[in-house]
């Protein structure tokens, strides 16, 4: 034996063992040094916290040296403090004081180190108290040196890891190390105090040349306790500073560039993240983890230079042995996936790649590439030259401000005014237009946006049955389900909002029912409340951007009602009925504060049914069925359909017999109402076809996924007979089907037409002419905002300017004076006036547009008009002061108010005189007056002249002020309903609207609520996770 | 699990079955019902727009005078726009007139536009008090007819005559677009001696156009213009000028009649020794050939007289001489009803010619007609019905002012209905001057002597709906029309 008792024969080995006041199992640890059969080691205790721990270390092993490492500062000082001491072995064997080797592990770490040659070798640490489980076999690390576990959590030791690999990295618990290695390295990173100084010591271990390599032969357990030795748990923030310090000090300069960017980058969105999910803690962390580095800057410096002094290895050569992606980032996408954090790269691999080597999940995979394909091809027009203005598709405005400006502004311009309560999803679309920098691009997005939003939620309809296949066909058959393009083509919002929402609130309805198979998972208040909060905020979503589609949980709970009754399970009902009902308060949290407005204005049925009257449509039953609802006709082929959807009932066995009852009820129910509306057997009208059919084709999806389930579990208890051929006959129909629906991707764009209403219009500027409104009188279908019945199937509305927008759809609170535009059309269509001009030009309509069709000659043919009806369009032109346009398109008639006056505009005082009532209009028609406030607002400013007045048409509301100089104008009723200030003195005036500031804390809170919600839902994830 | 799935099966196919089974039927299809548009003159609302399509200006045929008359108790401000016609280059000229209470105005337009060869008016008035009527003096007497209170796209003239060189007769057809767009319109005209059209003819904006169909079809007894507005609406009339042996001696003049309808109702109809009225009725379909029953209804309760039957081929007009209807002699004074038998809709006019009597001494009643002034008229027939009537009336007396001892025009109330008895109250200047009890399908003729004298609106308030009709005699001319209907007129077809 030499100095320090290490035997001169074998390669000797010198044991680190850094401690710091260790607790019972103290000697357990050494006992595993002194029991080793490796003879060559020895054993040096550093006694970090100078605890005299000496005698402790004496009473098992009699020769270890005992190194006081009072002046040190955390692991890696500690251990360093070797560097000082004289050491002359071959190897040293640095430990933490909490791990007990395996008798063989020294022998065998330092036999597989001389065999590889290796500079670093490590051995298999396993759980202390349970040695089955592996905790660490070695680190995968990115570029951002942040290490990343090779096993999973919990992985049982079934000597899958027995084996010898390369690894980037080994935790410091146990490590042999060439001490030649060690010294030129200059040992661990000081500065690195705990977590984090064993990636770097293996980095510029590579860096040096030397192999890093984890020998699954060598055991040693593990307590890892530091959190609770210590009572300090900084774990995150010693983890995020030192991961990088590590990347700035190891990386070259050229890839430093490349990565600190993207690091910052990181941290920054993980800084929001954290900051939106209330983790304060993790913001404090992220940021002091900059800090500390940036504040040390000097230390970096050095100890780059340093490892330029060690450096053997190409730089690309060692970033070619790190992970490629960011082991953050993927931990968190696989938080929220309710995959493992741990063992990630592996199961990233297995979940991203590996997946694909099992059947059921290959087939999601292709399902989910040739939809998306099918869809994003499908729309290739609508990408490439955007999505006309045609139905319910307004356009969005030009810019990203207008569309924030007039949320925030609450004043509605349709019709004749009212305040308006903006939903919030308007907020959102001005800033993704912000973002985007282009609304109209957010507008085709937003349409394409809302068929993949329902695709998914068919896809995940099912998937509480755990059959991919059953998932897959449900994706497909809702792929094929000709709704979605027929709500495109007939530009109908409303049939893709429902699309969009009716596979998830259909999920959630089923979850609601705990029927099997939705009753998996623990069940108790909090499970309950997830689910019904889930289906509020469907509804609630669907409700912000169409109001009326909230009422599709109504139509599908009645679908499922009448299912489980005729299904003999009545068990779920109740649930049912209370799911609906406690998703309310959610929904109503995202739809804030309409919700309230339209409580507190009283109920207004017509708004929901978007100016319909409840007459009859033209639409038959054999349409209903096919979804023909729209501008084309998907043809017989949809028929098809029927075979997957009989499957699952003459096959289905137990709960997918059950659960198939149930959505043929849905499907039922939703025809009956269409059937119901179109027939026009119900005394009050119903929302767009498009939306009232949507329960129908999720629940034809849900049947054709429930087929493939039926095929898969129940046809191998049949005898072999007709139900068998059921099968070949069900593939080839779906194959008819795939192939029948090809011909919708012919035009690129879900035959939607290529030209809107507003392109063959010609409407004057009015900036150059003063503002003026536009009526619109036509089908409710064609109009492109919400209309008020005036005959059967035939609606108005009425707009500012010379484009209608997403603005004009906006929800007024109240009618305002909307029943003057009533009044007025009355009075022409009546024939009780030949000078509806005049009356129009008191709202200050400039034109009438009669729409017959829903976009222009040639894109829509005569055969599939609904024009105005003739008596209307006579009693239009029998007015003396409408001059019909000549030469428009024929799918219009435009007529040209020859007596209109601007909408806001300069007149001599006493401009109204004699003026008592509005119909007096029609004997002492108004002088045009000086046009002004012409542009963008409000607010709006202009110079006038002394002894003026000024009128304003619109709904008289508080919050309109008009200032002189900044001083307030005094007010009167001008033409019995509008308003005209009257100036005393010529300046500078403004015209402005300011919403009570009640509404605007309203705004915010609905505009809030979906991020509220989101956040919410992100945080239960993560906490699941 | 088999109960629960043959069950299954039964109620979803059912359900399905179900779905069809009531879509077999029937559904109300959203069809608006179409607004009845009567061809009477009619004002509706608060503010009434009356179109007078005019006449001449001071040089021309007939030149034109508008008679505003108030029956309020409360002075009326109208609006009247002169609209200029002719190749002379004139704007449009408003003006701004008053009328007193119970009081009547009378505008000579052509000062307005004193170098527009043809002239026509438009007058704007609140409320439905004033009544307004275009009188055309010509060289031949003087016509009138009450403005019209709609434009339409389609109008029908049923019976003129262009026996320019014999008869010295001239058919103008009067057109006024009042609006600010231009109209376009087609003519079709169909002739005695063959058929011709005038296509494209352009109605400028706020003027008015005259066709001299003189010019177009020479030498007819009989034209009948079927007008079809191409593009815009307008409102058009006609006036027919005579001074033959044949044709007599006068002018007329009658709105044209907007559309076809199943049955219309003529209230004023002689015969006599010295009078020729002349039915006309017009098909204007293209392809059907209307077979048409012209209905007698005497005001003699005891009378029965059976109708005439008559064949209208497509795009042709039939006329009736009633003089040469052996079965109306000596029936006194009756009413007409025309009724088409096949769905195929008609129009129907009447015209009268009265010779004038040498000597005044002879008897006034050869057969219920007045017939001591000469002259000539005409009346479109009413295919709807109402309850209130307002009837400008003249009373002249024997020295050439008016008075009630003169030989003087009647007012003819008529109840369409085949059932209902109709209580009419005829009042004048707010007094009650007659009440009287129609029976189904009958008509009662009041003589307008006996209820006021010189210039006076009588008003008609009838229990059920009823026509009202007036014949009056001027100094040198007469005339007959319709009333204005002051409510609602619903169609004489539904009447039961």
């Amino acid at each position: 034996m030499g100095a320090n008792g290490i035997a001169q024969h074998q390669p000797t080995v010198l044991a680190v063992v850094v401690a710091h006041e260790p607790g019972d199992w103290f000697v357990e640890t050494l006992e595993s040094l002194s029991l080793q059969d490796y003879e060559a080691l020895g054993t040096v205790v550093v006694d970090a916290a100078s605890s005299g721990i000496g005698e402790r270390v004496s009473e098992v092993i009699g020769d270890a040296a005992v190194v006081d490492g009072a002046e040190t500062t955390g692991f890696s000082q500690a251990a360093n403090a070797v560097l000082d001491a004289g050491i002359e072995a071959d190897f040293l064997l640095v430990c933490h004081d909490d791990v007990a080797l395996a008798p063989d592990a020294v022998s065998v770490l330092v036999a597989e180190a001389l065999r590889s040659n290796a500079g670093i070798v490590g051995p298999k640490i396993v759980e202390w108290d349970r040695p089955e489980i592996i905790q660490h076999a070695g680190y995968d690390v990115d570029r951002f040196g942040v290490p990343a576990e090779r096993v999973g959590a919990d992985e049982l030791d079934q000597e899958q890891q027995d084996g010898v690999s390369d690894v980037f990295a080994l935790p410091s618990a146990v490590l042999l190390i060439r001490r030649e290695l060690f010294v030129r390295l200059g040992g661990f990173d000081g500065g690195m105090t705990f977590r984090g100084e064993d990636v770097d010591l293996c980095w510029r271990a590579q860096m040096a040349g030397a192999r890093v390599m984890f020998v699954g032969g060598a055991v040693a357990r593990h307590r890892e306790g530091l959190v609770s030795r210590t009572g300090v748990d900084d774990t995150r923030l010693t983890e995020t500073r030192h991961a990088l310090r590590a990347m700035l000090v190891n990386h070259g300069r050229i890839s430093l560039t490349v990565f600190l960017p993207v690091a910052l980058l990181m941290a920054v969105f993980e800084v929001l993240l954290a900051i939106f999910t209330a983790r304060f803690g993790r913001v404090r962390d992220v940021i002091k983890a900059w800090v500390w580095n940036i504040s040390r800057l000097d230390v970096v410096s050095q100890r780059r230079q340093a490892n330029a002094q060690v450096r053997r290895v190409r730089q690309a050569d060692v970033t070619a042995l790190q992970y490629f992606g960011s082991v953050r980032l993927l931990s968190f996408l696989r938080r929220q996936s309710g995959a493992e954090p741990s063992g990630l790269l592996s199961a990233a691999g297995r979940g991203v790649f590996g997946g694909l080597r099992t059947g059921t999940n290959r087939l999601a995979w292709i399902a989910w590439i040739v939809v998306l394909a099918f869809v994003l091809f499908g729309s290739r027009r609508l990408l490439s030259s955007g999505v006309p203005a045609v139905g319910d598709f307004a356009a969005f405005g030009e810019d990203a401000s207008g569309m924030l400006k007039s949320w925030w502004g609450g004043w509605s311009e349709r019709n004749a005014g009212a305040p308006s309560s903006n939903l919030g999803i308007l907020m959102y679309l001005g800033l993704l237009g912000w973002v985007l920098g282009s609304m109209a691009l957010v507008r085709t997005l937003a349409v394409i946006a809302l068929i993949v939003v329902g695709l998914a939620g068919s896809y995940r309809l099912l998937s509480a049955t755990g059959s991919r296949r059953a998932q897959a066909s449900t994706l497909f058959a809702y792929l094929l389900v000709p709704l979605a393009p027929a709500s495109v083509a007939s530009g109908s919002v409303a049939g893709l909002v429902g699309y969009a929402a009716a596979p998830w609130m259909l999920r959630e309805l089923l979850r609601a029912s705990r029927a099997a198979p939705f009753r998996q998972g623990p069940q108790g208040f909090a499970s309950h409340a997830a689910v019904y909060v889930s289906l509020g905020v469907a509804a609630g979503a669907a409700a912000l951007i169409v109001p009326a589609a909230a009422a599709l949980v109504v139509l599908l709970a009645a679908g499922l009602v009448a299912g489980s009754l005729l299904a003999g399970r009545p068990e779920g009902v109740p649930r049912l009925l209370v799911a609906v009902v406690l998703a309310v308060p959610t929904a109503a949290f995202l739809a804030f504060p309409t919700v309230v407005d339209l409580l507190a204005s009283g109920p207004d049925w017509g708004f929901l049914a978007d100016g319909r009257d409840g007459s009859a449509g033209m639409v038959s039953f054999g349409e209903i069925l096919r979804f023909a609802v729209g501008a084309s006709d998907p043809g017989w082929i949809v028929w098809l359909f029927a075979l997957p959807m009989a499957v699952p009932l003459l096959l289905g066995r137990g709960w997918r017999l059950e659960q198939s009852v149930r959505l043929w009820m849905v499907a039922i129910v939703a025809w009956a109402v269409a059937l119901a509306a179109q027939r026009g057997v119900l005394p009050f009208g119903l929302p767009d076809l498009h939306l009232l059919l949507a329960p129908a084709a999720v629940a034809v999806a849900g049947l054709c996924g429930m087929a493939a389930l039926s095929i898969e579990h129940d046809l191998r208890f049949s005898h072999f007979g007709w139900r068998q051929a059921l099968v070949p006959v069900t593939v080839a129909a779906s194959l008819l089907l795939a192939v029948g629906s090809i011909g919708s991707l012919e035009d690129g764009r879900w035959r939607l037409v290529a030209s809107d209403h507003h392109s063959a219009l010609r409407f004057e500027p009015p900036v150059l002419e003063g503002a003026y409104r536009v009526l619109w009188i036509g089908a409710p279908e064609f109009l492109a905002t919400e209309g008020h019945s005036l005959a059967p199937g035939v609606a108005w509305a009425a707009t500012v300017g010379d484009s209608v927008t997403l603005l004009d759809r906006a929800i007024p609170l109240d009618p305002g004076r909307a029943d003057l535009f009533s009044t007025v059309i009355e009075e022409i269509e009546q024939g009780r006036t030949a000078r509806g001009g005049r009356l129009l030009a008191g709202l200050g309509v400039r034109y009438v547009v009669l729409l017959h069709r829903l976009a222009p000659a040639p894109f829509v043919s005569e055969e599939d008009s609904r024009p105005v009806p003739p008596d209307l369009i006579a009693a239009m032109r029998d007015q003396l002061d409408l001059e019909l346009v000549e030469g428009t398109n024929s799918a219009v008639d435009m007529f040209v108010n020859t007596a209109w006056v601007p909408m806001r505009a300069l007149y001599p005082p006493g401009f109204d005189e004699g003026i008592e009532d509005f119909t007096d209009l029609e004997v002492r028609p108004l002088n045009a007056g000086s046009p002004m406030f012409s542009g963008d607002g409000p607010p709006w400013t202009a110079r006038i002249p002394d002894n003026a007045e000024i009128l304003i048409s619109h709904t008289p509301r508080p919050g309109w002020e008009l200032t002189v100089d900044g001083e307030p104008v005094p007010r009167r009723e001008a033409l019995s309903w509008a308003r005209a200030y009257q100036p005393s003195e010529a300046g500078e005036v403004q015209l402005s609207y300011s919403a009570p500031w009640w509404r605007h804390g309203g705004q915010l809170v609905g505009a809030a609520a979906p991020v509220v919600l989101v956040l919410a839902w992100l945080r239960r994830r993560m906490d699941r996770s | 699990m088999r109960s629960m799935r043959v069950l299954a099966i039964i109620a979803i196919g059912g359900l399905l079955l179900a779905g069809v089974l009531v879509d077999i039927g029937d559904r109300a299809v959203p069809h608006r019902a179409d607004q009845y548009e009567s061809a009477l003159v009619a004002p509706a609302g608060v503010v009434n727009t009356w179109f007078c399509p005019g006449g001449s200006g001071v040089a021309g045929i007939a030149e034109l005078t508008v008679q505003m008359m108030n029956r309020s108790d409360e002075r009326r401000t109208v609006t009247v726009s002169v609209l200029p016609g002719g190749s002379a280059p004139q704007d449009l000229s408003t003006l701004e007139m008053s009328i007193e209470p119970r009081g009547r105005v009378l505008l000579q337009p052509s000062e307005a536009v004193p170098d527009a060869e043809w002239v026509g008016v438009m007058v704007e008035t609140t409320g439905a008090d004033v009544v307004v009527e275009q009188i055309l003096t010509a060289a031949e007497g003087v016509g009138r007819s009450p403005c019209l209170t709609r434009t339409a796209g389609s109008w029908i003239v049923s019976n003129g005559a262009t026996r320019l060189a014999v008869e010295k007769e001239r058919f103008v057809v009067m057109l006024l677009n009042p609006f600010p767009d231009v109209a376009v319109v087609d003519i079709e005209l169909v002739a005695d001696v063959g058929r011709d059209s005038i296509d494209g003819l352009v109605v400028p904006a706020q003027r008015v156009a005259a066709v001299d169909i003189t010019s177009e079809v020479t030498v007819a007894s009989t034209v009948a213009a079927f007008i079809d507005v191409v593009s815009g609406r307008v409102a058009a009339s006609w006036i027919q000028v005579a001074d033959g042996l044949i044709a007599g001696r006068g002018i007329r003049t009658a709105p044209a009649v907007p559309g076809a309808a199943d049955l219309w109702h003529l209230p004023v109809a002689a015969v006599g020794a010295d009078r020729r009225d002349v039915v006309a009725v017009s098909n204007p379909s293209a392809t059907d050939t209307a077979e048409v029953d012209v209905e007698i209804i005497p005001e003699d309760p005891q009378i029965d007289v059976g109708p005439i039957e008559i064949t209208v081929r497509p795009g042709r007009t039939a006329l009736i001489d009633l003089s040469r209807q052996a079965r109306l002699d000596g029936i006194g004074h009756f009413s007409l009803a025309v009724r088409s038998l096949t769905p195929v809709p008609v129009a129907a006019s009447i015209t009268s010619v009265t010779a004038a009597f040498a000597d005044a001494d002879s008897p006034a009643d050869t057969g219920g007609t007045a017939a001591a002034v000469a002259g000539s008229t005409a009346t479109i027939g009413a295919d709807g019905a109402a309850r209130r009537w307002l009837v400008p009336a003249e009373v002249r007396d024997q020295d050439g002012a008016t008075g009630p001892d003169s030989e003087t025009g009647s007012l003819v109330i008529v109840n369409p209905s085949p059932a209902g008895i109709a209580q009419a109250d005829v009042t004048v200047a707010g007094n009650l001057v007659s009440s009287v009890e129609i029976g189904p399908l009958r008509s009662r003729r009041l003589p307008l002597s006996g209820l006021g004298s010189g210039h006076f609106v009588v008003e008609v308030d009838s229990s059920a709906p009823v026509v009202v009709g007036r014949e009056v005699v001027g100094l040198t001319s007469r005339s007959a029309s319709l009333g204005v209907a002051v409510d609602q007129p619903v169609p004489i077809a539904g009447l039961r």
